[in-house]
């Protein structure tokens, strides 16, 4: 993974430098190929009690500046785990599981569940080592397992915003406060207290531009599961992140209601410029996208 | 704000690394990015937010906060009344007793003048009394009789002792600061006249017993100096002044005033009613004294009729409650004290000889006169000056009675036998005090030991928080939120929850102590609870202090003992995992 000359605490804003320096932005393009965000080899197992479920088997991924990419698969496939491993929420697994041997190409992934969900560390067939190393994901040619937690912090507030299925606000905020608490974790006290009238017109102007101007003094309770998931969506956007991480944002809502966010969704991402990774298991959402990725069984298909 | 704090305060650009000053409030523009620089993301403004949020929008954290409150408050309380007990025994005995005390009781010393004399010389001397300590019997004019301790005093005394304050019965003009209904009867200047102006229409009443009202100028001026002029012959006689609360008839509210009992009459010798007033100083009371001799065996007992010319609180219930104040003269004559002929030791030998004199007269013989023994007290109280420390005083007041005793060889006692005589107020209370204090401070330790219990409290309370706002925790990872933030979220939110705790606590503390009597005699109305009792806890009123450094460290606890609780919901906070948390249900 080349580093093409940045330096280590680059990363974090170089997006959005790239929006407001169109020279800064070439560079970082031509230094990654166009690809924001790179996932290689991913594995993810989780431990349910004594026994290990694993969720992602070597997905690769490569998504490319404002490029949409759904994520489409059945409950259960790994969508909202590659979600969390892409925005820093979680780290793969160090070191991968084995499909098949290097040296007699026997498939091990065709052991039977229990041999499966343990480790394998040798092959059954010709005894070799069955060493597969670790996944890694990569923001701008920079792996997110290389950065401190801090750093790692830091991408989450400025490099990439989430949106959940369940809105995730916080109940005791005002709608106004939901969206602008991403800005005060971003900029601190004192940042935030000398760019409050900035952070809050942006805030304003991103409510108002989903239809929520009236709806800035209501607490997330007396919303209505669009307007939400609307919130949801400025406060991620708050930030002005380059990447915008949806894991199924209309999955709560009705048909129609899903519809209109998805429309405002494409409409911020076509005037912003966002690359956008959605998780979604409807075909017909997953259409609306650049590309669409399967995932099956913790794998890309 | 933002430009003050901004303009000292050195920071570094995140994206380029690149450190410098920020002058103009909106963050520093570095040359390498051109991006704006911010600060270290652990002090933000939504923990603050978040804290006041949570502080306000749940019943949780205000149970919390009680319980700090109630908890400082009982600290703060028990220790500003146990404190208070020790400073007011110590400020009273002071006021009593001056800072040092030359003593050799029963016998006394003579030429104590002369030690007078020598220690007013000294400069570290403000001032010095002679006084005779004994215990006698009273008689009141009901005729009930008490045992008391009987001092002599005289003008001398008012200035190593705070007596004029003491003295109870005169005109004050300002009603006390808790006297806010001017319930004081000593604000009426013209009360004892107008007293005699409404019985004067009661045929019962003598005029006599009329004459001996007298205005609280008149008591005032007969209370300093013991000495009263009898309203009939005109003559001056010595008087005495009671403790307040020694006679039963001056009753005390709830306020800490005293006012005449209504006393109404009394069985007369005669066999009729008598009217007798309830104001003792219009009465006389019988004093009698044993004198004893130099070995302490009595040599008699001298009774005396005297009138009270006033009555003295010290605020030390067992002073106002046994002792009685009696011109020094007056009670050296009664306990042969004063100065007197020494005679010859061999009487003739036939006390009815008849012998005839050198001017040739037949007289009764009689012992020569071969000195003069001089007056002897037993007590010489010092004030030290401002500036000097009773324990200093004692040293050279040990340096000066050495000097003194040099001076009198065989007359006085030796120095060596005054060492442990010549003493402080804290050094003849130090057993009691000592045992006070200790027993403050178990007290307080127990109190530390309960209160540690807000520990727990916060830590269940916080723990249950934390737990419900499991989500919240993985959404404010999710933006961004450090570890460090999020458990300084938790550990800002207990201290918010102490200090609001702690301050409450002290506003109660405060409002308890500065009402305590008012309280505890309301509780005695309403409740028939009497916690105080005065003749077990030697002050009639429930004492306090306030002492800011006390609040200070008690407070400063809850808010440690809150943040305490607060720790271990915060490292779970901290430590949760961002994306379980976010799945949480």
């Amino acid at each position: 993974m080349s580093q093409s000359g940045m330096t280590t605490s680059a990363t974090g804003m170089a997006a959005s430098a790239a929006r407001a320096n169109g020279s800064a932005a070439n560079a970082a393009n031509a230094a990654s190929g166009g690809a924001i965000l790179r996932a290689t080899n991913l594995h993810k197992t989780y431990r349910m009690g004594r026994v290990k479920v694993p969720v992602l088997r070597g997905v690769d991924l490569t998504v490319k500046r404002g490029e949409w990419v759904a994520i489409l698969g059945a409950s259960g496939s790994g969508k909202s785990t590659l979600l969390h491993l892409l925005g820093g929420l979680d780290r793969p697994d160090r070191q991968g599981t084995a499909t098949v041997c290097g040296k007699c190409k026997y498939d091990v992934s065709a052991l039977d569940a229990a041999r499966a969900s343990k480790r394998i560390e040798r092959c059954p067939e010709c005894n070799e080592l069955l060493h597969v190393s670790g996944g890694a994901v990569s923001f701008e040619d920079r792996e997110l397992a290389k950065m401190s937690s801090r750093e790692l912090d830091r991408y989450r507030t400025e490099s990439v915003g989430f949106v959940f299925q369940f809105y995730h606000l916080l109940p005791e905020l005002t709608v106004m406060q939901n969206v602008t608490i991403a800005s005060m974790v971003r900029l601190g006290r004192f940042g935030y207290m000398a760019q409050r009238s900035k952070v809050e017109a942006r805030a304003r102007g991103l409510l108002e531009s989903f239809g929520l101007g009236h709806r800035l003094t209501h607490r997330p309770a007396e919303l209505s599961g669009g307007e939400r998931q609307r919130v949801a969506i400025a406060r991620a956007l708050a930030n002005e992140p380059p990447v915008l991480l949806a894991d199924e944002p209309t999955g709560n809502l009705d048909h129609a209601t899903g519809e209109t966010i998805l429309d405002q969704i494409a409409k911020h991402r076509a005037d912003a410029g966002l690359t956008m990774v959605m998780v979604t298991h409807d075909r017909d959402i997953a259409k609306r996208a650049d590309r669409v990725v399967q995932l099956t069984d913790g794998r890309v298909a | 704000m933002g430009l003050a704090w901004s303009a000292v305060r050195r920071f570094v650009c995140r994206p380029c690394d690149r450190g410098g000053f920020c002058r103009s409030g909106a963050g520093l523009k570095s040359a390498d990015c051109n991006l704006v620089g911010r600060f270290p993301i652990h002090s933000c403004v939504y923990q603050s937010l978040l804290t006041r949020r949570y502080l306000t929008s749940k019943i949780m954290p205000l149970l919390a906060i009680c319980a700090v409150m109630f908890c400082s408050a009982l600290v703060l309380t028990t220790w500003s009344i146990m404190g208070g007990f020790v400073v007011m025994l110590l400020k009273v005995g002071r006021e009593m007793e001056g800072d040092v005390s030359i003593a050799w009781p029963t016998a006394g010393f003579a030429h104590y003048e002369e030690l007078i004399k020598r220690l007013e010389a000294d400069p570290m001397v403000a001032a010095a009394a002679p006084v005779i300590e004994t215990f006698g019997m009273l008689v009141l004019p009901d005729d009930r009789q008490y045992g008391i301790q009987l001092r002599g005093i005289d003008e001398r005394y008012a200035k190593v002792a705070t007596y004029e304050q003491a003295l109870w019965w005169k005109p004050i003009t300002e009603p006390l600061p808790k006297d806010k209904g001017r319930g004081d009867i000593r604000l009426d200047s013209a009360w004892a006249t107008d007293q005699a102006a409404s019985l004067a229409r009661d045929p019962d009443i003598s005029k006599k017993q009329l004459q001996e009202f007298r205005g609280f100028e008149e008591m005032q001026e007969a209370g300093l100096t013991l000495q009263e002029k009898d309203p009939i012959t005109g003559a001056v006689r010595p008087a005495v002044v009671l403790g307040i609360e020694l006679s039963g008839f001056s009753r005390r509210d709830a306020a800490g005033f005293y006012s005449p009992a209504d006393v109404g009459g009394r069985r007369a010798g005669t066999g009729g009613f008598e009217w007798m007033s309830g104001f003792i100083p219009n009465h006389e009371v019988n004093i009698t004294v044993l004198p004893l001799s130099r070995s302490g065996r009595a040599v008699g007992s001298v009774s005396t009729r005297l009138p009270v010319a006033n009555e003295f609180r010290t605020g030390l219930y067992d002073v106002d409650k046994r002792t009685v104040l009696i011109r020094l003269e007056e009670l050296q004559r009664m306990l042969n004290l004063d100065e007197a002929e020494r005679l010859e030791n061999a009487p003739p030998a036939n006390p009815y000889d008849i012998v005839t004199g050198s001017d040739g007269k037949e007289e009764t013989p009689r012992a020569g006169v071969i000195g003069v023994d001089p007056a002897r007290v037993t007590t010489v109280l010092i004030k030290a000056k401002p500036g000097f420390e009773p324990e200093q005083l004692r040293d050279r007041a040990l340096v000066i009675y050495g000097d003194f005793a040099a001076a009198y060889p065989g007359e006085v006692p030796r120095s060596m036998d005054m060492e442990r005589s010549i003493t402080t107020w804290e050094r003849q209370q130090a057993m009691f005090i000592g045992a006070v204090k200790r027993e403050t401070a178990m007290v307080l330790f127990l109190l530390l030991f309960i209160s540690f219990v807000v520990v727990f409290l916060i830590l269940a309370i916080f723990w249950a928080m934390v737990s419900e706002k499991t989500k919240d925790i993985g959404v404010l990872r999710s933006i961004g939120a450090s570890r460090l933030g999020v458990a300084w979220l938790w550990l800002r939110y207990g201290m918010s929850i102490g200090v609001v705790g702690a301050i409450l606590g002290g506003a109660l503390a405060y409002s308890v102590v500065w009402n305590i009597n008012p309280i505890h005699e309301w509780m005695g109305r309403a409740m028939g609870i009497q916690i105080w009792d005065p003749s077990v806890y030697y002050f009639p009123e429930i004492p306090s202090e306030v002492v800011p450094w006390k609040a200070a460290l008690v407070l400063s606890g809850a808010v440690l003992f809150s943040v305490l609780g607060a720790l271990l919901p915060a490292v779970k906070a901290a430590q949760m995992d961002p994306v379980r948390a976010l799945r949480f249900e």
